[in-house]
């Protein structure tokens, strides 16, 4: 019989231990991917609606008594977070908004929905407003 | 329980954990409102919302968290059993909250393997 080298004898068993691996985790079955896949994207995979406001803003915290809003147009903006950083949607919707606020030149916007699609990117519709100073009655 | 089913779970719960990192969408939105008129309203103080789901040996009860009912929950003021997902039950009415400064929205729960609570918080500051 043929005399095995340490260096085979170890192959070998590398070889063995993998293979048993393998099988006892059973981790490269095609429905345990799918299922955690699944999992991954019913998790927080979330695609869909995310808020409806009535109208946000990132630049003004309320009007004044004296002042009201003027509608300037619709807004329909996308706002992709960078997929570099650590935690990706951290502070989307503000992103949003003011990618939104600043494009339009909006004070607040106004019926805004916030959508988040399947790139992981945030769209915003709405209506742009602008401040303006109530007319004074004389 | 068998090796197939401990490989399954552990899968699965690798997927949970690499897709929920995070639900801050909102860090610091200055104004949310949930009415057309955004006049300078009284300020309510520091509030919170949050839409939960309990999970109970594996078994989830109700829908998952959003968002949007955190938001709901945050204008109704509702309690803890609103909360849960229960909103029927304790449906409050007059102490709406018209508008949030500041608003910030986290998760929050634990996980006692048996029983499970994950949420969905919205803070900031309110004003009627």
């Amino acid at each position: 019989m043929k005399r095995r080298s340490r260096r085979s004898w170890r192959r070998l068993a590398d070889a063995g231990f993998q293979t048993y691996l393998l099988r006892r985790l059973d981790i490269m079955n095609p429905k345990l991917i799918a299922i955690g896949c699944l999992t991954a994207l019913l998790g927080c995979g979330f695609q869909g609606k995310l808020l409806d406001a009535s109208a946000v803003s990132m630049t003004h915290s309320s009007l004044e008594p004296d002042e009201t809003l003027k509608e300037t147009g619709e807004i329909a903006e996308e706002f992709c977070p960078s997929p570099l950083a650590v935690d990706r949607y951290t502070g989307a919707l503000d992103g949003a908004i003011a990618q939104a606020q600043k494009k339009s030149g909006a004070d607040f916007i106004t019926n805004a929905s916030f959508f988040r699609n399947a790139n992981g990117c945030i769209h915003v519709t709405g209506t742009a407003n602008k401040i303006e100073k109530r007319a004074t009655v004389p | 329980m068998r090796t197939r089913e401990l490989s399954t779970l552990a899968l699965s719960a690798l997927g949970l954990l690499s897709s929920c990192t995070s639900h801050n969408y909102a860090q610091n939105v200055k104004t949310i409102a949930f009415d057309a008129n955004v006049t300078k309203g009284t300020p309510l103080g520091p509030i919170r919302g949050e839409d939960c789901t309990w999970t109970v040996l594996g078994v989830t009860l109700g829908a998952r968290p959003t968002i949007m009912q955190a938001f709901v929950n945050a204008k109704e003021q509702s309690g803890a059993v609103a909360s849960a997902g229960f909103g029927f039950i304790s449906k409050q009415t007059g102490n709406e909250v018209r508008y949030i400064n500041n608003a910030t929205t986290g998760s929050d729960g634990f996980n006692a393997y048996l029983l499970a609570k994950e949420c969905f918080v919205v803070t900031g500051l309110g004003y009627r």
